[in-house]
Formats: C-alpha cells, sequence, structure tokens
C-alpha cells in the first residue's frame, strides 16, 4: 500500500530526532587504525618524498646534472666526431666514393 | 582538560588527550557522517579515518575557530569525499569485470532508517533521507547539519564559513527543492 504523506509532514519527520552514536570501543579501532596507517610503506614513501629537504635535494641534484650536461657538451661532441673519423678509417669509408658521379674523372 | 589544553596536548601528539577528543566527539562525527551517508557501516569506517585525519593534520588547527567548528568540517569534508568516491567508482563499474577487481554484483541498498527517528516517523523519514541525498551540495550540508545534527543557523554558517543569511537561504531552497523532489518522486498533495 503506497503510504499517503504530504511532502510537509516528510520535510518535518526529523523534528524531535536523536543523536545516533556509533558501536562502542570506537577509541580501540580508531587507535589500530592510526597505528596501521603510520607503518604502512605507502605512506611512509609519500611523507619522504614529500619532505622539504628532499624536494630541495632533488632540485638542486637535476640543476647540478643539468649544468654537468652542458659543460661537457663541446668535448662531448669533439669525442663523437673522432669515433667517427677513426670508424671511417677503419671501413675504407674515407676516401672519396667512387659511385659520385659528380666527381671528376 | 579546557579546550586550550586539549589542543595544545594533541599538537605534542598526546595520547591521552586524543583518546579523549575521541570519546568526548565521537557521537558529533558519527551522527553528521550518517546524515550524508545514509549507512552505519560506511559511517562507521569514515569516522575512524576522520579520527585518524584529525590526529595527523592537528598542526594545520590554527584556532581561528572551535575546535568542535572544526571537526565538523572535517567530518563533512570527508563525508562528501567518500560520497563521490562511491559515485565513481559506481559509475566506472561497469570495468571491474574486465579488469577483474570485484566480481560480485553491486545490490542497491535498502531504504535507510535513522536510528534517531521517532518510531511513528520511521517511515516519513527514510523518504526524505531518500530525497536529500538529490540535493545539491551546499542545500544538503546546511540540511543534515541543521535538521539531523540540530545545529543553529549560526553555528552552520561557522561551519560552512558563510554568512547567516546565506545559510537560512540555503535551508530556504534546500526545502523548496525537497518539497519539489518529494511531489515528482512520490506523487503526493494529489
Amino acid at each position: 500500500m503506497k503510504p499517503n504523506f504530504t511532502s510537509e509532514e516528510i520535510v518535518n519527520s526529523l523534528e524531535g530526532i536523536e543523536r545516533a552514536q556509533p558501536t562502542p570501543f570506537l577509541y580501540t579501532r580508531v587507535h589500530a587504525r592510526l597505528l596501521k596507517h603510520q607503518h604502512s610503506p605507502e605512506i611512509n614513501f609519500f611523507k619522504f618524498v614529500t619532505r622539504p629537504a628532499f624536494v630541495l635535494g632533488m632540485v638542486l641534484l637535476i640543476v647540478f646534472m643539468n649544468g654537468y650536461f652542458m659543460m661537457n657538451r663541446t668535448n662531448l661532441l669533439n669525442t663523437q666526431e673522432e669515433v667517427g673519423q677513426s670508424l671511417a678509417v677503419e671501413y675504407g669509408q674515407n676516401t672519396p666514393n667512387p659511385y659520385d658521379l659528380n666527381e671528376a674523372p | 582538560m579546557t579546550e586550550q589544553e586539549l589542543i595544545y596536548r594533541l599538537k605534542a601528539g598526546d595520547e591521552i588527550a586524543f583518546k579523549h577528543l575521541v570519546e568526548s566527539r565521537q557521537s558529533l562525527v558519527f551522527n553528521t557522517v550518517l546524515g550524508f551517508l545514509q549507512s552505519t557501516e560506511d559511517a562507521e569506517d569514515v569516522t575512524q579515518d576522520i579520527f585518524v585525519k584529525i590526529f595527523e593534520s592537528i598542526q594545520q588547527f590554527k584556532g581561528e575557530s572551535a575546535l568542535s567548528t572544526w571537526v565538523y568540517r572535517v567530518a563533512v569534508t570527508s563525508a562528501l569525499e567518500f560520497i563521490r568516491r562511491k559515485k565513481r567508482k559506481k559509475r566506472f563499474g561497469f570495468l571491474s569485470p574486465i579488469l577483474g577487481e570485484n566480481n560480485e554484483p553491486t545490490l542497491e541498498l535498502p531504504d535507510f532508517n535513522h536510528p534517531g527517528v521517532t518510531l511513528d516517523n520511521k517511515e516519513k523519514a527514510s523518504i526524505l533521507f531518500k530525497a536529500i541525498k538529490e540535493l545539491p551540495e551546499n542545500q544538503q550540508i546546511a540540511f543534515v547539519l541543521n535538521k539531523v545534527e540540530g545545529l543553529s543557523y549560526q553555528e552552520v554558517a561557522d561551519i560552512m564559513k558563510s554568512s547567516l543569511s546565506a545559510v537560512e537561504s540555503l535551508l530556504h531552497r534546500a526545502k523548496t527543492n525537497l518539497k519539489e523532489n518529494l511531489k515528482n518522486l512520490n506523487n503526493l498533495d494529489h
């Protein structure tokens, strides 16, 4: 059977409502959850990586590495050129290309 | 223990102070969360999470409001976050059989019966709680805090960080929307 209530009656149905209580020994369960939370490896990892000292250290490391590679870029390019040339000599590729049609006979 | 002393000891990580906080504010948190979640099991679970959150973030409490006001804010935010997470899970529920996370069929929860409602109002309150879920978030907060938790307009305004007139307006709109929803849902007032 469909109940026959007015909307006004329904909206006012919470008058005189009493507070609901949680089940007993809530603190024991909260304490257990807190301990579990504090010893969770994910939480500890997250706490470690979000420490300001760690974040600052990582930023400095990236800046230092960036600077180091920028400084050594020229040396690296020269070395690469030398390696290329020595490979060309080893495989006989340093002579003019015999199939190059533009070359004078 | 005075409130200032309690805050000071909580910030120092005192477990006795934390136990005092849980025991003195557990019904406040549980009842508020229950008003939003409408499930005793979920409310118990979220209540425990809220106290863990409070213990871990008490350093962020600046003392600009009363401790209970701050606890209410944490409770409301956590309850709404839980609802959003649940809705998201439901939305992407079709993926769970593919991903193999949970193959159990999802069951719709039965009508919610608040344990504090008087016997003659049980049926009406059950219909009302269903309609509360359809309200916009702000109206839902104002209505639950005022009608379920029994807070004054000023207390609701403090928790919501808004003015008294804004809360009055929210509650007025909430009641109008509820009546409208109830008419549409149940064909009442024919």
